[in-house]
């Protein structure tokens, strides 16, 4: 069971290898993006994503430049093994799970020396490059920094055209089995001879030298694809720009390119049914923060999942201890009082079918309520030990306010400063979330958090995670920034 | 002279373009049989101090095509020696005079304008480029480059400076609206042309022919920015 949407996350990742033998950088091209705003933005989501990898320390950031040799170098001075090119404007929503099926395919094939979209031009119709030497799509490349090297490091070449000076590449073979065009061969390889081409595409250079070198260049797999969407920013780029916000309702998104029209509806509709989300169940994980305080007097919390009862397990409470429930959205703070009011502790499953219609769950869980419950019953110590929390639970005071913390941090903090004893915040992922990284860029976010963070009283112990997706812990004793554009 | 001047005459006004709303490479170069089109992403390129660099060597520029101009000269920067005529016109195979192109001694005493050539410019390989001086009142007669059916934009003329009445006119397009502090032109050479010097100083340009190669998507990236400043220029009436 995964969690594609949130970015802070590992609960529900599988056991992913985390050697960080993974260099990863983003690809430049803002040259060819016509809007500026699109270019800044797509390369802050690119990060947005790319983050998440780095979080879960499966690779390592090694730059934003224009030239894929140059990100590569910096991958090898960082002593990484492979490098992941992300062309700004690659939403790498899967990222973990990319990483993972890479290092797969690199263990099966050691000496390969890169995956990427092979395109064959002589049956793709584009209006400059049919026909042309085949090439490789520069939006992802996953690259065998060893055999790069041992190639002797060659430039990513661009489009060429040429009319004096054509180059001469080796002929080549393709599979005769596509991936998901005609244009995109699952393999490339060499043929006889060679030939002179007046056009070439990206990485025609790379192909013609493996060819050379007898080297069979493998294209994604299907299960690859599957992890990222390429938006295309220097496609119709100032239309991407007029609906990046006015997702839903602007007839300009009819006229985006396929898979940019098919992101923003995405996002439109994720956008909308956010507006009520419920969340019964956590993406982060329950307690692997561990104990960060004494017995709690005062637990401020979202409003979401078990993850409070488990902050309060951790640390101890009190038939005293008030729990304050907070959250932008009147649904989850109507779920979590019919919860309390209504439910006894065990079967939850049943609790929520019950209450199916009722609220907007994540779509996550929604159907597999059972599975969700048993795991969480495991982390928890079983039903019994669950019950008996709960029964304990139940019968604290319990408040709840209707607060954005983003935009109205002071009000938490208000309510926060008016109570005495010991007091613990837990802001899950509210400040690293796609959709708020989607809708506000991350030096906005920066200012919003910043107040935030000046809000925060001394003795208030910390849950959750920052505008970067770091640990508010490790937050509010370091000044952590983001990555810039620019 | 009756004859220049008629051309003049006949063709000496600026005649704008209808811009289409979106940027096409492919139509703009090849389809949309435009005359010339305006480099404005090089403008603020330091055309001055190239022409400083020109000037400087004003007394050894070459006579060129005396047969249908006057005071009309050339001192090449990139080709065979400072005096490179059209490739074509040496008698050997194409491939054979392209390796022997290199720098001449002009480019090493220029070198805001090599700069510019080699870090600014976006082509992969350079062929022939020079500089060419048209002298007060020297003039070039109407002629063309290319043949009719091979329209198409391809070399630039750059003018390093355009004094006042100096002008260079297209049959049946028009001025070509060159500027003195420096502009840079895409031309379609099929086009008859002709320039006339009527000011009382040296008008000197810089003529590129180059070979796009890799740089291709650098050179898209200056024809599609050039492009919508001179379409939003048009549409204020500054163009």
């Amino acid at each position: 069971m995964k969690d594609w949407n949130s970015l802070s996350v590992d609960r529900y990742y599988e056991d992913l290898s985390n050697n960080n033998e993974v260099g990863i950088g983003i690809l430049d091209i803002s040259r060819d993006i016509e809007s500026e705003f699109v270019s800044k933005r797509t390369f802050d989501m690119t990060y947005f994503y790319v983050n998440r990898m780095l979080k879960m320390k499966l690779a390592s950031y090694v730059g934003f430049d224009s030239s894929v040799k140059q990100l590569l170098e910096n991958a090898i001075q960082k002593n990484k093994k492979y490098c992941m090119i992300a062309c700004q404007g690659l939403l790498l929503f899967r990222g973990p799970s990319l990483v993972t099926k890479s290092l797969e395919y690199a263990k099966d094939k050691p000496d390969f020396f890169v995956v990427g979209h092979i395109m064959d031009k002589k049956s793709q119709h584009h209006y400059i490059t049919h026909g042309a030497y085949p090439g490789l799509h520069r939006q992802y490349l996953f690259v065998n920094l060893d055999k790069w090297t041992e190639l002797g490091k060659p430039e990513f070449d661009e489009l060429g055209i040429f009319h004096d000076r054509k180059p001469t590449y080796r002929n080549v073979t393709f599979s005769k089995n596509t991936v998901n065009s005609e244009y995109t061969p699952a393999w490339v390889r060499s043929d006889t001879g060679e030939s002179k081409w007046e056009i070439t595409s990206d990485g025609s250079n790379w192909i013609d030298l493996a060819c050379r070198n007898n080297i069979q260049i493998d294209n994604l797999t299907l299960d690859m694809r599957e992890c990222k969407v390429f938006l295309y920013p220097y496609n119709k780029s100032k239309s991407l720009e007029k609906v990046w916000l006015n997702k839903r309702y602007d007839p300009i998104v009819d006229t985006l390119e396929y898979n940019q029209k098919a992101w923003i509806r995405k996002l439109g509709y994720q956008e909308e049914i956010e507006k009520d989300r419920v969340y019964a169940f956590n993406t982060e994980t329950l307690s692997a923060e561990g104990k960060r305080t004494g017995t709690i007097d005062h637990l401020f919390s979202a409003a979401a999942g078990f993850k409070p009862l488990a902050i309060l397990n951790t640390n101890g409470f009190n038939e005293l201890t008030r729990v304050h429930y907070f959250d932008w959205c009147d649904a989850s703070l109507l779920y979590k009082r019919h919860l309390l009011e209504t439910w006894d502790g065990l079967d939850l499953h049943l609790w929520l079918l019950e209450h199916d219609l009722k609220y907007n769950f994540s779509s996550t869980y929604r159907g597999n309520y059972e599975s969700y419950w048993h795991q969480e019953l495991n982390e928890f110590g079983g039903a019994i030990a669950f019950k008996q929390l709960w029964d304990r639970y139940v019968e604290l005071e319990h408040n709840f306010y209707k607060i954005d913390i983003v935009n109205e941090s002071e009000n938490l903090f208000n309510l926060i400063q008016a109570q005495q004893g010991n007091k613990v915040l837990w802001t899950t992922n509210i400040w690293s979330s796609e959709m708020l990284h989607w809708n506000e860029e991350p030096e906005q976010l920066e200012l919003k958090y910043k107040k935030f963070k000046g809000l925060i009283p001394p003795d208030l112990t910390l849950y959750g995670h920052d505008y970067v997706a770091m640990d508010l812990n490790e937050s509010v004793k370091n000044d952590y920034t983001h990555v810039r554009y620019r | 002279m009756k004859h220049l001047m008629s051309f003049h005459k006949e063709n000496g006004k600026i005649i704008n373009k209808q811009y289409p709303d979106l940027f096409d490479v492919q139509w703009l170069l090849e389809e949309s049989q435009w005359p010339y089109f305006h480099l404005s992403a090089l403008d603020k390129q330091p055309f001055n101090g190239m022409y400083v660099e020109a000037e400087n060597l004003i007394d050894k520029f070459h006579s060129h095509r005396d047969d249908y101009g006057h005071g009309w000269k050339s001192l090449t920067l990139h080709g065979l020696n400072e005096d490179t005529q059209s490739l074509n016109s040496y008698g050997l195979e194409r491939d054979e005079v392209l390796k022997q192109l290199d720098w001449t001694w002009v480019a090493d005493n220029c070198p805001e304008t090599k700069k510019f050539l080699t870090d600014v410019w976006p082509a992969e390989y350079l062929n022939r480029v020079r500089f060419m001086l048209l002298e007060p009142g020297g003039y070039i007669m109407p002629h063309q480059d290319r043949k009719d059916e091979e329209k198409r934009l391809s070399v630039c003329n750059i003018s390093l400076n355009n004094p006042e009445g100096c002008v260079f006119v297209m049959k049946d397009q028009g001025i070509v609206p060159f500027k003195d502090q420096g502009s840079a032109f895409l031309m379609d050479i099929s086009n008859v042309h002709s320039v006339w010097n009527q000011s009382d100083k040296p008008r000197i340009h810089m003529i590129i022919h180059s070979e796009i190669g890799r740089r291709a998507r650098d050179f898209f990236y200056i024809l599609r920015k050039s492009y919508y400043t001179n379409k939003d220029r048009l549409h204020e009436g500054l163009e």
